[in-house]
């Protein structure tokens, strides 16, 4: 029997021909949109449960004593362990994917605001302690601005990791999206196809986390100081 | 002259280390004192206590002022907030912050952040942040020590010709001798450790001093003689 080489390794050109091809047939778009919208939905949630955790954490050791072991499950749990609960819970479909990448983000998360917190320096607090100044301006100008570097620092880090979870989610349990048509190519033995939608996500990961170290750039060159 | 500040045997420990001791002096009103010391000797916590930051000394302080600004060591600038934004964060009232930076000449770097201003920049803002509450006592935690010569004399020039219009009482605790020569009208010579005073200078009579006078030189010599 022989089996032809593109059904093990492809060639370049192929997988070029195949990303056109995918394109003409209107897959390859939508499929790569869908992953995004579940990416940056699940990190925005992660964002928005992880930061005031974080912050807590950050002030209060006895928060951070009772909610450690919570945040230890979160880290150490295998994605596949979440992934049979899920579709147990809510089937195959969106839902999915976006918990799971919340999940793996929330502990990234709320360890590096809550370090931002405790990294807070002492003598801006003192600072502003001597001229009075109200509690609530000392946490929205001095901590809040203080956890910044910490929470881009997140983001830079759960951009890839989003990114691979979502996929790995939507092969796994998903209904649309860049890891669905890799599973469906899989099973079908399309490997050129399999090579195609995985370059694309490959380079779209990559190009995210470029525009992303771009944007700290240029707002470093505009004297912001907030990538350290 | 009305006296503002006035001590009477002030001591002052911390555990089994006796920072301060049966130190007795008073303060003028409208007066530039200066409190020169070796390193490590006290004198920083002698100021926290005349500014009524550390209140658990032994003896007494008599403090005659209402309200009190405070130049640190360091500038102790929030670095992510523009310079408006780090006035804004001491009072809300646009027309005191207005008034202090055109006070120590910055007006033309109120949108600037601190990572853009030099040392000497940063120092006068850390100035226009003490006078913005409109002081009738200033306290001066060695804010020339890090600066360059130049940026020195401007930041001195600056300091004794607001301290003249607005007639607060000015404190400085600091080594550098010459600084303090150029500073005051009235020297206390502070001990190794603890901190009493060991000899005080009155230079009201004397000719104005500046860094490269001949009576600068001759004073940094006669200091000397009681400097540990």
């Amino acid at each position: 029997m022989v089996i032809s080489e593109s059904l093990i390794v492809p060639s370049p050109y192929e997988v070029l021909v195949k990303i056109v091809e995918e394109v003409q047939r209107g897959k390859l778009l939508p499929a790569l949109a869908m992953t995004f919208l579940k990416a940056i939905e699940g990190l925005g949630i992660a964002l928005l449960i992880g930061t005031p955790i974080g912050v807590i954490m950050g002030i209060s050791k006895s928060f951070e004593e009772w909610i450690r072991p919570s945040t230890m499950v979160l880290r150490s749990m295998p994605i596949v362990s979440w992934l049979s609960s899920v579709i147990v819970i809510w089937g195959i479909g969106w839902q999915a994917p976006i918990f799971i990448i919340v999940t793996t983000l929330l502990p990234l998360i709320i360890y590096n605001i809550a370090q931002g917190v405790k990294s807070i320096d002492v003598k801006l607090i003192e600072m502003a302690h001597v001229y009075q100044v109200p509690k609530s301006r000392i946490f929205r100008q001095i901590y809040m601005g203080s956890i910044v570097p910490f929470l881009l620092s997140s983001i830079r880090v759960s951009l890839g990791t989003m990114w691979k979870v979502a996929i790995v989610a939507e092969f796994m349990a998903g209904d649309s999206g860049l890891g669905i048509e890799i599973s469906w190519a899989k099973f079908y033995l399309e490997t050129p196809t399999v090579f195609a939608f995985t370059s694309v996500a490959v380079v779209s990961g990559f190009l995210l986390e470029y525009l992303f170290d771009q944007f700290i750039s240029h707002m470093n060159r505009k004297g912001y100081g907030i990538w350290q | 002259m009305a006296i503002a500040i006035k001590t009477t045997g002030l001591s002052q420990s911390f555990g089994d280390l006796q920072v301060i001791k049966d130190l007795n002096m008073a303060i003028k009103k409208s007066e530039r004192v200066a409190f020169l010391g070796p390193s490590g000797c006290g004198k920083t916590t002698l100021l926290r206590c005349l500014s009524g930051l550390l209140r658990d000394y032994s003896g007494e302080i008599e403090l005659h002022y209402s309200k009190a600004g405070f130049v640190f060591q360091e500038p102790r600038l929030i670095p992510w907030s523009n310079l408006y934004n780090n006035l804004t964060f001491v009072t809300q009232d646009e027309e005191k912050i207005r008034r202090s930076l055109e006070l120590v000449e910055l007006s033309k770097f109120a949108n600037q952040h601190p990572s853009k201003l030099s040392g000497g920049m940063q120092q006068r803002a850390n100035l226009a942040r003490a006078l913005i509450v409109e002081p009738d006592a200033v306290f001066f935690d060695e804010p020339f020590q890090n600066l360059d010569l130049k940026s020195n004399i401007k930041l001195m020039e600056a300091v004794i010709r607001i301290q003249k219009q607005q007639e607060w009482t000015a404190v400085l605790v600091t080594h550098g001798i010459r600084e303090a020569v150029v500073f005051a009208q009235r020297i206390f010579i502070l001990s190794k450790g603890p901190a009493s005073v060991v000899k005080e200078i009155d230079m009201t009579n004397e000719e104005e001093t500046d860094f490269f006078s001949p009576k600068t030189a001759e004073f940094e010599r006669l200091i000397l003689e009681y400097y540990e």
